[in-house]
């Protein structure tokens, strides 16, 4: 017993330290900033438009990526299509990939026969907010698919063969059965979508630009700031991302209910 | 239902600002944001037009506006990037505006506690100093010119604490206290006022002075629109709003500080500090 | 009635050709066989979830080969029971009634009627995690047959269940068939349930279906060797006819000597010079009391106890024959063991009824 105590006490300590590191890095902020600047930075149009951007698109991100992920994820888990070993290592790459890798790349496709009759005939994306969208969903979705696939792999499908034996389509076995089962691993994708997204600083400004009270989100005002070496307004705008982001766990895990046990 | 109106308005409207096309797309070094803001605010009440500006680090709009293929002014915050934009035929070159001048300075900590008095001073052992990547920026290029025209790179080359790789971090970088001396421009102490404090070089020691362009893109779909606002830039009007921001707006005021020193051109590496050694 | 024909499928490394089936309305149909031979491809493939390569399958005629697993109505209820954790035990059981497009509370009488029958009224509004493997097995049922399918497929359903719960469960479907008569094919692998459950019961072997037959024809007539060895035929031994009439068989065995084996219609036709397999259970062994003589169409084996395993009910002993490596396993209950004396050492000797012993060509 003592060679497991030993073992417990250092994979706390260990735990505890890589918490409470980042929690420093946090308070580390307040060593910069005073309150009064903070409620200077409230009042800044500038910053509410910031703020306001990154959590409309970062959300707007996540609703897109949860209706292509599920299916997606779902087709990987179960179905037999063929290439399904090549299709599912490239939905690895883009998340090994640098963001900034990414949005040149939009741009150059952008920039193409097919981009420019997109941004011509479809929606304008260089420089405009849906850009920001675009490129956002495109880094984030990779890593929803994951997420969910990794979790339809752990649904047994025998359910799915009970409720067609009982008459139930492909579909509907998959809303009525699958779907429920699969509340805690959406909420998950949900959860890592926006945090992601919100967060996304190089492929976004890269195809959407630094354009103040246009493509100006949050990260890209901390950039922004800290380019400008504005160190007071750069730790306000960190603050302003942590909160959001914190705000964003919260919600979700206020959301997820006990886990579901299965056989 | 309110709230939820009011949620569906505003996601709404923001995809709506899209459909409002701006007339002017600005490419623009970071470095210049806050005199530029300024001064395209006014303009564009005075056009009734819409002016977007994209700001990054001089090098990377550079490459935004290469890859997309769209914007009207490319706006760098120093001459090399010019040089770089004119060779690769994106910029037309005829429309070139020098808008304000560069002169290298020596700064230091807000009231110099390490009492730097000259180029010198700075291989004085205990003393921390940075200056930017030589390969990625100005400053960095002119810095290292300035320590070979001085005959003191071998000597003071190892010395170099950080490496930053963009100007306003070389600023920064002294600004927070991790080095003691960087080889700045004349107008960072204006960006930290109160942390930086200028040191002027003897002008005999300073080679060249880089001065801030701004050029109309080859890519513009306004180029009328796109010149007037270029000369708009070097009008007295703007020219002041530099000036409250610390730059050196007149050839004649910058050659005050380097009477015998180039203007722009380019300088080459040594063979030493070049990639790959 | 069910009907199956040539079926042949290929899923993975698993191959299956030229099945044969046949089930009749309300017939209990079992099909018995070590894990692991594909019988839940098989039961899978019946219920529609893979493709045939070859084959059909048919339900009251009507041919269903094609046709997708909801369409089909047959009821498939598998190993691990698939109760669905998310909903109550009274929505698991009418689950399947919003694909018939019946409304719920249209629904809830027939429930409740069935789960009376099932014993499981008071655990409707429970969810099955909360539950014990028997009251789970017997929502699965009620799920499985409140929607009267033409077929239920039930996959090795008591292979997760406690003994004591098992044997309740065994009595619990035979006669929940006995009141519903549903027709249904259970798999398994364990033969005592087979013999419990089956009206018709098939052995599936090797990718093949060796023998089917009512259950005493098969357990105790099993038709090749391997069907025995499954059986729980344990002392199997090669023998070489040497004489043959009407009444009798006369082996020899090495070691053993000449077996005589009563003939009947299932050896008719096993000749003089032929070699075959003979085997008997362990139970049929007689051990005789040291002094009592035998006469050779009782087929006495001499030998020594060698070794004794005392179990719950009975004991195992290991005899070995003669001099030969060779040995019997015996099964006898309790009593008799204390009768007789056993120790281990012993000499004794044996008699192998000659109505038990089967035999086999292959």
């Amino acid at each position: 017993m003592k060679g497991e105590r030993g073992f417990n006490f250092s994979i706390s300590v260990l735990v505890v330290l890589v918490v409470g590191f980042y929690i420093l890095l946090f308070l580390s902020s307040f060593a910069i900033v005073s309150f009064g600047e903070i409620k200077t930075a409230l009042f800044t149009p500038d910053i509410r438009f910031a703020v306001k951007l990154s959590i409309v698109t970062a959300a707007a991100v996540t609703v897109i990526s949860i209706f292509i992920s599920v299916p997606s994820a779902y087709a990987l888990s179960r179905l037999n299509i063929p290439l399904k070993g090549v299709l599912d290592t490239f939905i690895d790459i883009p998340i090994a990939l640098s963001p900034v890798a990414i949005g040149a790349m939009v741009l150059m496709f952008l920039n193409t026969h097919t981009g420019r009759w997109v941004e011509e005939n479809v929606l304008q994306f260089l420089f405009e907010i849906p850009g920001i969208i675009l490129v956002q969903a495109i880094i984030v979705i990779p890593l929803s698919i994951r997420i969910l696939k990794s979790h339809f792999d752990t649904v047994p499908e025998s359910y799915e063969l009970v409720a067609r034996s009982l008459g139930y389509s492909r579909t509907a076995s998959f809303i009525y059965v699958v779907l429920p089962l699969s509340r805690n691993a959406i909420l998950a994708a949900m959860l890592t979508s926006f945090a992601k997204a919100l967060g996304e600083f190089g492929a976004t400004v890269t195809v959407a630009g630094a354009i103040s009270n246009k493509t100006q989100t949050l990260p890209i005002s901390i950039f922004l700031s800290l380019s400008n070496a504005d160190l007071n307004m750069t730790f306000v705008l960190i603050m302003f991302l942590v909160f959001i982001a914190l705000l964003n766990m919260v919600l979700i895990r206020a959301l997820v209910g006990k886990g579901i046990k299965y056989d | 239902m309110n709230g939820y109106r009011k949620i569906f308005f505003s996601v709404f409207s923001l995809f709506i600002s899209y459909h409002v096309y701006a007339d002017l797309l600005i490419f623009a070094g970071s470095a210049v944001k806050p005199p530029l803001d300024e001064i395209a605010k006014k303009y564009s009440i005075q056009c009734d037009c819409k002016i977007n500006v994209s700001y990054g680090g001089s090098g990377f709009v550079l490459s935004q506006m290469e890859l997309s293929e769209r914007g009207d002014i490319y706006f760098p915050a120093s001459p090399d990037f010019m040089e770089k934009a004119k060779k690769k035929k994106i910029v037309l070159p005829e429309t070139e505006k020098k808008i304000a001048y560069l002169i290298p300075v020596i700064n230091v900590q807000k009231g110099n506690p390490k009492g730097i008095k000259t180029l010198a001073d700075l291989e004085k052992p205990g003393i921390r100093i940075s200056v930017g990547n030589p390969q990625s920026v100005c400053i960095g290029l002119y810095a290292v010119e300035i320590m070979e025209y001085n005959g003191m790179l071998d000597r003071i080359w190892n010395k170099i604490a950080v490496s930053v790789e963009s100007c306003e971090k070389v600023a920064a970088v002294l600004a927070i206290g991790t080095v003691d001396a960087i080889v700045g421009w004349n107008v960072f102490e204006k960006w930290h006022s109160e942390r930086i404090g200028t040191v002027w070089l003897n002008p005999s020691e300073i080679p060249r002075i880089a001065y801030i362009p701004v050029v109309v893109s080859k890519f513009s779909k306004n180029r009328d629109l796109a010149l007037k606002f270029i000369e708009f830039l070097g009008s007295e009007y703007s020219l002041e709003i530099f000036r409250n921001n610390g730059y050196i707006t007149s050839e004649i005021e910058a050659r005050k500080y380097a009477p015998s020193a180039k203007l722009g051109g380019e300088y080459n590496l040594p063979e030493k500090l070049m990639p790959g050694r | 009635m069910i009907e199956i024909e040539s079926l042949g499928l290929k899923l993975g490394e698993f191959t299956l050709t030229d099945f044969n089936l046949k089930i009749k309305d309300g017939e209990y149909y079992v099909l018995l066989g070590p894990s692991g031979v594909g019988k839940t491809i098989l039961l899978e493939t019946i219920a529609g979830f893979h493709k045939l390569r070859w084959g059909r399958i048919l339900i009251n005629g009507t041919d269903v080969t094609h046709m997708p697993p909801e369409k089909r109505d047959i009821a498939f209820v598998p190993q691990t029971l698939g109760l669905f954790p998310h909903l109550t035990v009274e929505e698991n059981i009418i689950f399947g009634a919003k694909a018939k497009h019946i409304k719920v509370k249209d629904a809830l009488p027939d429930a409740k009627r069935f789960s009376g029958i099932m014993g499981i009224s008071s655990l409707m509004k429970r969810f099955p995690h909360e539950l014990s493997g028997g009251e789970r097995q017997r929502i699965a049922l009620a799920r499985a047959l409140i929607i009267k399918p033409k077929l239920l497929l039930l996959d090795e359903p008591l292979s997760s269940v406690d003994p004591p719960v098992r044997n309740q469960l065994q009595y619990f479907i035979k006669e929940l068939h006995g009141t519903l008569g549903f027709t249904s094919l259970h798999v398994t692998h364990d033969f005592q349930e087979a013999f419990l459950l089956g009206d018709v019961v098939s052995l599936l072997l090797n990718g093949k279906i060796q023998q089917t037959g009512k259950k005493n024809e098969i357990y105790f007539h099993p038709r090749t060797r391997d069907a025995a060895e499954f059986l729980g035929f344990r002392n199997i031994f090669q023998g070489e006819v040497i004489k043959a009439d009407e009444t009798k068989l006369c082996l020899m065995t090495e070691g053993i000597g000449n077996i005589w084996i009563e003939r009947n219609f299932r050896n008719s036709e096993i000749t003089v010079g032929e070699r075959v397999f003979w085997g008997i259970r362990p139970e049929e062994i007689r051990i005789l009391r040291g002094d009592t003589k035998s006469e050779e169409r009782n087929n006495p084996v001499s030998g020594k106890i060698i070794n004794l395993f005392e179990k719950a009910f009975s004991h195992t002993l290991i005899f070995k024959i003669g001099a030969t490596d060779n040995h019997f396993e015996i099964e006898i209950p309790h009593m008799a063991y204390r009768k007789l004396q056993i120790t281990t050492g012993m000499a004794a000797t044996v008699e192998l009824s000659v109505e038990r012993i089967w035999v086999a060509r292959k």
